[in-house]
């Protein structure tokens, strides 16, 4: 019993700055409908900002605290007004893709800054410790609760009873409504960012605080328990964002007691998919889910799916050069780009018949991969399969679990889809970190063997021509599939769910099948790495992999099968050109992802869209469904 | 007595404290054109979507052929032969006009995955049948000169009409039209008078109604439902329902009578 009070207090300490972050992803997901993926970045921000001023002004924590807290607002005021604002009539999205590409930005700032290591907010951070009665606590924790109440509760006063609060949930309401009615929109939503971003810029510099410890990802890890927090409470709701945040801190601090600290950060995702598949709306939300329906990708046209017509040239011209390519080059290290190359082309494949045709935004895919690459290799190292038996059942295994990762997510649309499958991502990646009898865990599995070809072993050039005949395989497959009634009805799908059922078709039978198929085409590239690399570990297979798939088909072109090919190709070979700048990669990467979703949101290789504004200004007839989207 | 083709009894719906639909119970005979008209927010739509399964109802039951369907999911009501199209249109906007017909062909679809991927010739059979099966609907809905184009870029009453090939691509016996005719010019909704027409005729096509325009109304319906705050109240003829003096009053308000 004194344990459990002891597990309450501390639960109560850290999920204080959950709900804190929480609120902040709450706010703008109730006023714009979009989740930020960019708060992370006012975590780290506030943290870092907070730890130089008290190296400057000699430990005085409260300028320590104001200033962290006023970095973090001013992080907000430029996400929005260069990743979110301007996508004003894109998918919605669009701006995950954005808000996300800037979080790895500031990021990867900071750890060129401050450097990738673990230090401490400040070296003389006094701490004492109190025993109330059983049960002892930190006057950090004290102070992290004191600060959580006064900030949720200011919030709460602000919001039930200023106007600026009416206008905010006028807005979270109807937008238009609140455009008639002379609320000035776009300054309501950028204090409103600025608000949500100082929320958690509060949650990080405390957070920061709690543990004396800083560090340049703090910030993802903490956005994931904010998501949690926030789903678990409904989303939109944000004093369900705050109950969410202390169940999740308390249900993470009985975790470490009671089962084992390795599962701890499990439970934000399993808590984000249980939530979602159980009740999606959360404990406090509202019951409809009708925002969500504006998720649509719809004003999206897809290019036209390519025939499947194999007398021409088009089709043709790129196989041969890609089979002609070793003949030109010897070098080890090009045939290694390359063939990263073909297998990254191969995962976006995948994932763009689910997130291109089938219009489920997945950020789950580094989950397939990884399960093809571990499949395989445990097949063929622990139970001593020939390895093309390996990844022939490490194919099949991955499409099965295909369906179960589907499973979950069926009755979800839109940005729900993407949160359960970013959970369903993480908490393989956790699975892959504990099962260590399985795993092995951290240590990863070595020694794969590599596969043979009438006795010989694959080399470089072999390797290559392997994952070629891959990618040629699953893109005759998809392509086929595209043009069959199966890909008609995915497509379909993606423009109206209600529509495709109303023709007889059970949408989540749909659903299933393009995961099955999708998960089947990741795992089959996962296991092929496997063997190519001998040594996998969990770190090549977590949720930010998955993020950088989702880039991958952005960058090439949503619903664009060689814009997919040529996205994954793309951004796989980017770090390698990057090399010399290898210190500022992935915030390259972040400044590609925003640059291609502002000027040319279709993909490099995907057709152009027409915003549905645009199209009714010109008088175009537009359906129903963009006039909806419009507002 | 003839089975009813689609039986409604005491079917209730309510939305929270807002009753949608209450004690509605009507018949739909086999080759009837019936029509259910009311004011707004009388519980039309309502009623079509409690009857194609988009949501259960709360009470009460329908039977189609004698089954009982309620509370079934939209794709299995839509399997049993009751095809719809939706006030706001749900067709798909980023596929072709052809693909959105063949797209309401799916469930007939006999070739496999599998014959797909490796384009066996029972696939390409498949495609050929489903093709001129799509061709047939493409002629009798007159969308001939646009089936190539997204249906996104077509007029609002073309948008209409690529909907209703769409559900009768599902070879349905009952076929649910809301408000078919909103948005469409007069001489568009003569043709939509025909159609209807042609479609009971010609193919045997039992249909049900949910419309505003009345002299459309009174024109084809063998029936008239008339609904008003989520009850029926009144049925018959189109000119039995003219006289009565609750539909005028529904319409026009208690004083005007």
């Amino acid at each position: 019993m004194d344990l459990f009070l002891q597990v309450l207090v501390n639960g109560f300490a850290v999920g204080g700055t959950y709900a804190l972050g929480a609120v902040g992803i709450s706010l703008v997901f109730g006023v714009l409908n979009i989740i930020n993926f960019g708060q992370g970045a006012t975590y780290t921000v506030a943290a870092y900002v907070g730890m130089l001023l008290m190296m400057l002004t000699g430990a005085n924590v409260l300028v320590a605290f104001v200033g962290g807290v006023a970095a973090a607002f001013i992080v907000g005021y430029i996400t929005e007004r260069i990743a979110v604002r301007p996508l004003r009539n894109q998918p919605l999205q669009m701006s995950l893709i954005t808000t996300m590409g800037f979080g790895l930005i500031a990021e990867n700032l900071v750890q060129f800054i401050f450097g990738p290591q673990t230090q401490p907010l400040s070296a003389d951070l006094s701490s004492s410790v109190y025993s109330i009665g059983p049960v002892t606590i930190t006057n950090w924790e004290i102070v992290t609760l004191a600060v959580v109440v006064l900030a949720t509760g200011t919030l709460h006063f602000v919001l039930s009873r200023t106007s600026f609060g009416s206008a905010v949930r006028a807005v979270a309401e109807d937008r238009r409504a609140a455009v008639l009615l002379g609320i000035d929109v776009n300054r309501l939503i950028i204090v409103t960012f600025c608000i949500a971003a100082a929320m958690g810029g509060v949650a990080g510099v405390l957070g920061a605080a709690l543990y004396n410890a800083i560090y340049p990802t703090m910030g993802s890890l903490s956005l994931t328990k904010a998501f949690a927090a926030s789903v678990l409470g409904g989303m939109e709701q944000v004093g369900g964002a705050i109950v969410g945040g202390l169940i999740l801190g308390v249900a993470e601090s009985a975790t470490a007691v009671y089962i084992s600290s390795a599962w701890r950060d499990a439970i934000a995702f399993a808590l984000l998919v249980g939530v979602l598949v159980a009740m999606p709306t959360g404990l406090l939300g509202r019951r409809d889910l009708d925002k969500v329906e504006r998720t649509n990708l719809s004003v999206f046209p897809l290019p036209p799916v390519p025939r499947l017509d194999l007398r021409r040239m088009s089709i043709w011209l790129p196989v041969l050069i890609a089979l002609l390519l070793p003949l030109v080059i010897n070098d080890n290290y090009y045939m290694r780009i390359l063939t990263i190359m073909l297998m990254s082309g191969m995962i976006a494949l995948s994932l763009n018949l689910v997130a291109g045709f089938a219009g489920l935004f997945s950020l789950g895919h580094a989950a397939f991969y990884g399960f093809g690459a571990y499949a395989s290799a445990i097949l063929s190292t622990q139970l001593g399969l020939p390895v093309w038996l390996s990844i022939t059942g490490s194919i099949l295994l991955t499409g099965a679990f295909g369906v179960v990762f589907a499973w979950p997510i069926m009755r979800l649309r839109g940005h729900y889809v993407t949160m359960a499958t970013f959970g369903l991502s993480g908490l393989s990646w956790m699975i892959m970190l504990n099962w260590i009898d399985l795993t092995r865990g951290p240590m990863g599995i070595r020694a794969i063997p590599a596969p043979e070809f009438f006795g010989e072993t694959f080399g470089a050039t072999g390797f290559y021509y392997l994952i070629l005949a891959f990618l040629l395989i699953s893109t005759g497959i998809v392509l086929a599939l595209l043009n069959s009634p199966f890909g008609r009805a995915i497509r379909a799908m993606r423009d109206d769910e209600l529509g495709v059922a109303s023709v007889g078709q059970d949408t989540r039978v749909l659903k299933m099948q393009v995961f099955a198929l999708s998960a089947a085409i990741a795992g089959g590239a996962g296991a092929f790495w496997a063997h190519y690399v001998s040594y996998i570990s969990p770190d090549s297979f977590t949720p930010i992999v998955s993020i950088s798939f989702l880039a991958m088909v952005v960058f090439g072109g949503l619903g664009s099968v060689p814009g997919a090919i040529f996205g994954g190709a793309a951004l796989a070979a980017l770090p390698e050109i990057l090399r010399f700048a290898s210190e500022y990669r992935l915030a390259i990467y972040g400044l590609i992802l925003i640059l291609v979703v502002l000027y040319r949101p279709q993909g490099l290789l995907g057709m152009r869209h027409i915003a549905p504004d645009a199209r009714i200004r010109k008088g175009q007839p537009a359906s129903n469904k963009a006039r909806e989207e419009a507002a | 007595m003839t089975r009813q083709l689609l039986e409604v009894s005491q079917l209730h719906r309510a939305f929270g404290g807002l009753v949608a639909v209450s004690e509605l119970s009507f018949h739909v005979t086999d080759g009837e054109v019936v029509s259910i008209i009311g004011p707004n927010g009388a519980g039309k739509t309502t009623a079509f979507n409690l009857i194609t399964g988009v949501y259960p109802p709360t009470g009460g039951s329908i039977h189609f052929r004698g089954s009982q369907v309620s509370g079934m999911a939209l794709h299995k009501v839509t399997d049993l032969g009751i095809g719809r199209t939706f006030q706001n249109l749900r067709i798909f906007p980023n596929l072709t006009v052809r693909d959105n017909v063949l797209v309401g062909m799916t469930r007939k679809n006999k070739a496999s995955m599998l014959t797909a991927c490796l384009r066996l010739p029972a696939f390409g059979r498949e495609e050929a049948r489903l093709n001129a099966e799509a061709d047939r609907l493409i002629d009798l809905l007159e969308l001939r000169q646009v089936e190539s184009q997204l249906a996104r870029n077509l007029p609002y009453g073309n948008q209409r009409r690529v909907e209703i090939a769409r559900a009768l691509a599902s070879d349905p016996a009952l076929l649910l039209l809301d408000e078919p005719a909103a948005g469409m010019n007069p001489a568009e909704i003569e043709e939509l008078n025909n159609l209807i027409r042609r479609l009971r005729d010609e193919f045997g096509k039992t249909i049900l109604i949910v419309e505003h325009h009345m002299s459309l109304v009174m024109e084809i319906s063998d029936r008239i439902i008339v609904m008003d705050q989520g009850r029926k109240i009144a049925e018959g003829t189109p000119s039995e329902v003219r006289e009565s003096p609750l539909v005028v009053r529904a319409y026009l308000g208690a004083g005007m009578v």
